[in-house]
């Protein structure tokens, strides 16, 4: 398939995700839409290889990623239903970077935003407020993922793309300096998830260890 | 809204501390005004980005180096974007525009989506003249940047 067919096929998987993320609707759409993603994202990959341009290798990333977003979105209500809040959680953070990176990834990919407000709009009401955490580090040694060497002695900047694939900073050796309680982590999987006996998803008081009946 | 004020004599400090200045436009490391010693000193890890991003745009560029080694980045994990004071020395209005450009551009990459209404705090440090340095600090919205690279030109031509 060609990049522009790919691109046509993510818009009308998008929109099929959109229709039916919603919490009445029948888990079975949302299985099939999940299966519909994982082919998609196999015919990206297989287009990315296809070109050697490196533009349109980062408008078919930002694609990917707006798939991956939607396919992590209908997980979540799939982990609703199991009533699994924990990996519901990790699913819609998972979509929601997702999206965030598609974005950075090419300048079209700024298309896919319409579905970060969505999320976080989905955040605030499927989920209580939660506080996060965040670690302070000194690197003692770094690499940078697309060409090996040390972050600091390389050209290309982390979130950005490159021929198709995104550019991370790996933090291979650090010293930890301090955890703190952020608003705002850049891993919202760092999260407070008990406080005072509590559950701070389900606000569920928890029973004790040595309480816990076993079944 | 950006303000000015005066600022420590860069150069007399970084010789202090024994720390090299690279030409250009610098990003300074935590701590730069207020440590005992430079095994206290850390970069920001969003310096480097911005080095190379404006290297990318063809402005000189770099960090503070100690005995010809970069000194040890900070990473922290949290999504405010830790911008490092910037110093610059002798640049063009040009690279200034640019570098209001890159750092407006990169805090926005890295926080849309996230707030609302991103706002960005930093300071820029000029040199005017050997010894003489002002400060400009800005804290505002990303859209409002205009402002700081007026002041920071408004300071540059000041004499």
């Amino acid at each position: 398939m060609s990049k522009d067919d790919m691109l046509a096929t993510v818009d009308l998987l998008l929109a099929e995700a959109r229709r039916v993320s919603h919490l009445t609707v029948d888990p079975t759409l949302k299985r099939e839409v999940v299966s519909y993603c994982n082919e998609t994202l196999a015919g990206l990959k297989a287009a990315k290889k296809a070109t050697e341009d490196d533009s349109a290798r980062n408008r078919l990333l930002a694609a990917e990623l707006a798939v991956m977003g939607a396919s992590a979105e209908m997980q979540m209500w799939q982990h609703l239903e199991d009533g699994d809040c924990e990996g519901a959680w990790g699913c819609l953070v998972e979509a929601e970077d997702a999206v965030h990176a598609a974005g950075i990834a090419h300048v079209d990919g700024s298309a896919y935003q319409v579905d970060a407000q969505r999320r976080l709009m989905l955040e605030g009401t499927l989920f209580p407020p939660q506080v996060f955490m965040s670690t302070g580090m000194i690197v003692e040694r770094d690499s940078c993922s697309i060409c090996s060497a040390p972050y600091d002695e390389c050209d290309h900047v982390k979130g950005r793309a490159y021929g198709g694939e995104l550019c991370t900073r790996n933090i291979e050796q650090a010293k930890m300096l301090e955890v703190s309680i952020v608003e705002h982590p850049s891993d919202r999987r760092c999260r407070v998830t008990n406080f005072d006996g509590f559950d701070t998803m389900t606000l569920a008081k928890e029973q004790p260890a040595n309480q816990v009946t076993q079944g | 809204m950006a303000e000015t004020t005066d600022y420590i004599d860069v150069a007399k400090r970084a010789s202090e501390l024994g720390l090299q200045l690279p030409e250009g436009v610098v990003f300074l490391p935590r701590g730069f005004a207020t440590v005992t010693t430079a095994g206290e000193l850390l970069n920001e890890s969003d310096a480097i980005d911005l080095v190379k991003l404006l290297r990318a745009e063809g402005v000189t560029a770099g960090m503070t180096t100690l005995g010809g080694q970069n000194l040890p980045s900070i990473s922290e994990h949290d999504i405010l974007v830790h911008l490092p004071v910037v110093l610059l020395q002798a640049v063009s209005p040009t690279a200034v525009a640019l570098m209001v450009d890159v750092l407006g551009n990169y805090v926005y990459a890295l926080i849309a989506g996230v707030f609302d209404k991103p706002r960005v705090k930093v300071e820029v440090v000029v040199q005017k003249k050997p010894g003489t340095y002002k400060s400009v600090r800005y804290e505002g919205s990303i859209e409002g940047l205009s402002e700081l690279r007026d002041a920071i030109l408004e300071v540059a031509k000041d004499e």
